[in-house]
């Protein structure tokens, strides 16, 4: 360890200013990195934990402004450094891995072309002849004498080299795929041929490996960055790129020009739970591999923990406390700490299972497996359904036929939690979409109630309609932004012709008391409301109408640990109060722990595992279902007890 | 992409015969009898109007002239105009001026409208925002013959810097005023669609992202900025071809130019039923086509497009 911190912040003030007001983003923070290390900044939205970051990188968004304190990036001080300074460190000194890989790429240049701008932007230039030109320049004429580590196979080169090896009867199957082009250095295909017991390796190395070009080395950079298949996915775009690929693509180019220092901007919270813990298991890999130190921003604690050495709470813009991370974790001193730890989903749910471990049953599980209990009727039964999709193909006639739900039976009895779970893709959404009548089967039929939904005439689906409602996972856009909060609530019942006016008023009022927002709230547009408040907003529109079944899809994802804790909480008590019962769509295992009595388990259309909650996660039977279990963020630390 | 483009070709079909069914219905039912107009106030014999109405097919019925006349134009022949010329002299002579016009009017609003729109865009808020935009509004608010009239008293009569009208001369420089004018209202709305798109793709995680990389500012916004910020300006410039070969009555009439408004205006009044159909069809075909083109130019700039189907 250098006794210089590579990053250190001391005292960092940002202010953001707008025409009519200045709030404090962040209040005299002060962290320390150390060259090659990580640390993890937790906190929740508007904690100030992002706006930190940017500040160290110099891309504050329009309004922010560093108005005290310093920011010592190796031994350079950045604020108040001038432009040019930043741009000349951006890339090449601090890279940033943001957050959102959908937005992230400019969706009109290919990927390839993305990442070697970061080349080319930072001077990185791997072409041969420039190679050549710069060793002239420092009198080493010799190629031997370069430093091995630096020279890259190109495409040529490999292809050359696989001939020859082949001529002299070498077998070549093996070799070839650990030969990737633009990745593999001359000193690794030197080590790779005397494994293979040539005794001219070093000869052949540096006859074959001689550098390469932007393009193999665009395609390299991907291929460590984990993506398959690089070359060609190298001249794709964007779009054509699932969200971990692009994910994959954006740290790529971060890493391109080597950074000290990489900033990773809640990389993976847009992404299903395996490619999560793909993709960061792959982060820390290559930062640990190339010595980089990560500065990790995250709201979920159990992720920061796993991920980093060292944690930094922020709230409301102060540093509240900061440590080793596990320390922090099992002995939070902080009130806000506190709660983070309780409220973090993926170690909530780890709680549940050591406390069962210790023989603390009963009063610590949620309600019941549903066994045991007096059986209620089903209220929703799903037989057999399937789904086709026809998808055009290039040309007019050309059609194929795409499953995306397949042979799935599921029943949710009245009064509980069924959770439907799996990646995107999976059909779990289109299984919704089927359930509220918005999609029809293309096979097997749906039961609510004891009737069949195929059946309803209009006048009958109209009624259904108010029997079972939904709950969106997007609260910025489920709610229109033309409506006050009133309309938006109010719209159902006048639909449905529920009481007059002043009927319809008293029961808005409720309804917002009933998901705990003040009445004043009526008055307010969506726009004005954070993102819990939306989702406590879209709960009571779908309450309004008492309907008995309540699909939530995905409805607790767009929320900050702490705001998905509340939000649960209000839809247990819900349950509870209005014998509700939810249909619980989610790619989160952590969170249907903590929901659910009753979890389906679905892969590309399937249902693979079904079972009560307990018993799935206790002893999943399905290889999928393990995977899916061991990728929640955190459910590799080990929770001591220690002051529970 | 050759399946789209066929299927776009051959929807200008029904496309065609509804237009031209359409306008010759119109045609067919405007008042008066054209054939007598042709003499004014003169006396003439009814065995020459009813020798004038068979050549002109006059006397058949509604869906015989209709039919007569798109066997006409499938073998080449447009017909006869009321002058006696043949509509396709017609054609060619008011057509090129007109198509002139309209490209340079193009030219004029897309290279003003989009750098003027990039540079407010780029400083949203600012002075130049601000009076780009004030003089925006003012352009779109001003009735085109008014800007016309002023611009020939400016340009024309006090600097005397360009020809007032066009006339029989029909060179670049007689012609840059009516463009002007033509334009001004795209321009406007063009300078206002770049500014809009430039802003909001100036905040756009893309390029906050190549900022990151380690660009300098120029090369963020010639690659990420502006790229993505044209692609609606391009389809709006295609669209507005149009238009602007369309629209340009007014400033034709204003500055005496033979061209396609002109040449329209005075056959309605005229009652001259194959030119009025022959120029219009024109006008939707090459509607049409510029259409098509911009669907093509918009799936070559932006990638997410696929022409299927």
């Amino acid at each position: 360890m250098t006794a210089q911190p590579l990053l250190s912040i001391r005292d960092l003030e940002v202010v953001f200013r707008s025409r009519t007001s200045t709030v404090s983003a962040v209040r005299g923070a002060s962290l320390d990195l150390y060259a090659g290390h990580s640390l993890a900044i937790v906190g929740e939205s508007g904690s100030g934990k992002s706006t930190t970051a940017h500040a160290v990188i110099g891309l504050l968004p329009g309004g922010g402004r560093v108005t005290g304190g310093s920011i010592r990036f190796d031994g350079q001080e950045l604020v108040g450094a001038p432009a040019s300074r930043l741009v000349a460190l951006r890339g090449s000194g601090i890279g940033l891995v943001p957050q959102d890989p959908m937005s992230n790429l400019n969706p009109v240049y290919r990927v390839g072309a993305q990442i070697r701008e970061s080349l080319r932007a930072n001077n990185v230039d791997v072409s041969r002849s420039t190679y050549r030109a710069l060793l002239e320049l420092t009198h080493e004429t010799d190629l031997a004498d370069t430093p091995a580590a630096r020279l890259y196979l190109s495409s040529d080169g490999r292809r050359d080299l696989l001939a020859a090896l082949s001529e002299r009867g070498v077998d070549v199957e093996s070799l070839a795929d650990r030969l990737v082009v633009g990745f593999t250095t001359r000193l690794e295909v030197q080590s790779l041929l005397r494994q293979l017991g040539l005794q001219d390796a070093a000869a052949l190395a540096e006859r074959y490996v001689v550098g390469a070009s932007a393009t193999d080395r665009v395609a390299g950079l991907l291929a460590e960055a984990g993506l398959a298949d690089a070359a060609r996915r190298a001249r794709q775009y964007p779009h054509e790129f699932s969200g971990g690929m692009r994910q994959r693509a954006l740290i790529a180019m971060a890493l391109a020009a080597r950074p000290k220092l990489l900033i990773a901007d809640e990389p993976t919270s847009a992404l299903d739970v395996t490619v999560q813990r793909q993709i960061l298991d792959h982060l820390g890999l290559l930062t640990r591999e190339l010595d980089t130190a990560l500065l990790f921003i995250t709201h979920d604690l159990g992720l920061a923990a796993e991920r980093a050495e060292q944690l930094v709470v922020m709230y409301k813009g102060r540093v509240v406390e900061s440590g080793p991370s596990l320390e922090i974790l099992t002995n939070p001193r902080h009130p806000y700490t506190k709660r983070l730890v309780q409220a973090a989903p993926s170690l909530a749910s780890r709680r549940i299972q050591q406390a069962k471990d210790q023989g603390e049953e009963a009063a610590v599980i949620a309600v019941s497996g549903g066994e045991g209990l007096v059986k209620a009727p089903d209220l929703l039964e799903v037989r057999g359904v399937s789904k086709v999709f026809q998808l055009r193909g290039s040309r007019p006639w050309d059609r194929t036929d795409f499953t995306a739900v397949d042979d799935v039976s599921l029943t949710v009895a009245r009064g509980s939690t069924a959770a439907l779970v799996g990646e995107s893709g999976s059909g779990k959404s289109t299984v919704a979409n089927m359930v509220l009548s918005l999609l029809e089967p293309t096979k097997g039929t749906i039961v609510f109630d004891g009737v069949d939904t195929a059946s309803l005439s209009r006048h009958e689906l109209f009624d259904f309609r108010s029997r079972v409602q939904p709950v969106f996972q997007d609260p910025y856009g489920s709610l229109d932004p033309m409506f006050s909060i009133f309309r938006i609530i109010e719209e159902p019942l006048r639909t449905h012709r529920v009481g007059g006016r002043a009927a319809r008023e008293a029961r808005v009022r409720e309804l917002l008391d009933q998901v705990a927002l003040p009445a004043s709230t009526m008055r307010r547009y969506p726009n004005e409301l954070s993102g819990g408040q939306r989702q406590r907003v879209a709960v009571a529109r779908a309450l309004a109408l008492q309907p008995q079944l309540v699909v939530l899809d995905e409805a607790v994802s767009a929320l900050d640990v702490l705001v998905q804790a509340q939000v649960l909480e209000l839809l247990g008590r819900l349950q509870r109060e209005l014998s509700l019962t939810y249909l619980f769509i989610t790619h989160d295992l952590a969170v249907v722990r903590q929901m659910a009595d009753q979890v389906y388990v679905m892969e590309k259309g399937r249902v693979v595992e079904q079972g009560p909650t307990d018993r799935v996660f206790e002893e999943p039977l399905e290889e999928y279902t393990k995977a899916l279990l061991a990728a929640i963020p955190g459910s590799s630390i080990n929770l001591h007890p220690r002051g529970h | 992409m050759g399946w789209y483009v066929g299927r776009r070709l051959a929807q200008m079909v029904p496309v065609f015969l509804g237009a031209t069914l359409l306008i010759y219905t119109m045609v067919f039912l405007l008042p008066g009898d054209p054939v007598k107009a042709m003499f004014g106030e003169r006396p003439v014999n009814e065995a020459i109007l009813e020798r004038i109405r068979s050549e002109y097919n006059l006397d058949q019925p509604f869906i015989v002239q209709y039919g007569l006349y798109l066997k006409g134009v499938l073998t080449g022949d447009l017909g006869t105009s009321f002058s006696g010329r043949p509509v396709a002299e017609v054609v060619q002579q008011a057509y090129p001026v007109t198509v002139k016009l309209a490209l340079m009017a193009l030219v004029i609003e897309a290279v003003i409208g989009v750098v003027v729109g990039v540079f407010a865009g780029l400083r949203r808020g600012k002075l130049f925002d601000s009076t780009a935009l004030v003089l925006s509004m003012a352009l779109i608010a001003v009735p085109t013959f008014v800007m016309g009239f002023l611009l020939q008293l400016l340009l024309g009569v006090k600097l005397g810097w360009l020809p007032t009208t066009v006339g029989g001369n029909q060179s670049i420089k007689a012609l840059l005023m009516p463009a002007l004018v033509l334009a001004s209202v795209s321009m406007a709305y063009v300078m206002r669609l770049t500014r809009t798109s430039v802003a909001e793709n100036a905040t756009a995680d893309y390029v906050r992202t190549a900022t990151a990389k380690g660009l300098g500012r120029r090369a963020v916004v010639r690659r990420h900025i502006l790229r993505n910020s044209l692609i609606p300006v391009v389809t709006f410039l295609g669209a507005d071809l149009g238009t602007l070969m369309g629209g340009a009555i007014v400033t034709e009439g204003i500055f005496n130019i033979p061209g396609v408004g002109n040449t329209v205006f005075q056959a309605i009044t005229r009652g001259d039923g194959p030119t009025v159909v022959s120029m219009v069809t024109i006008l939707v075909v090459v509607f049409i086509m510029s259409n098509l083109l911009v669907d093509l130019l918009y799936a070559a700039l932006d990638p997410r497009i696929r022409l299927v189907r």
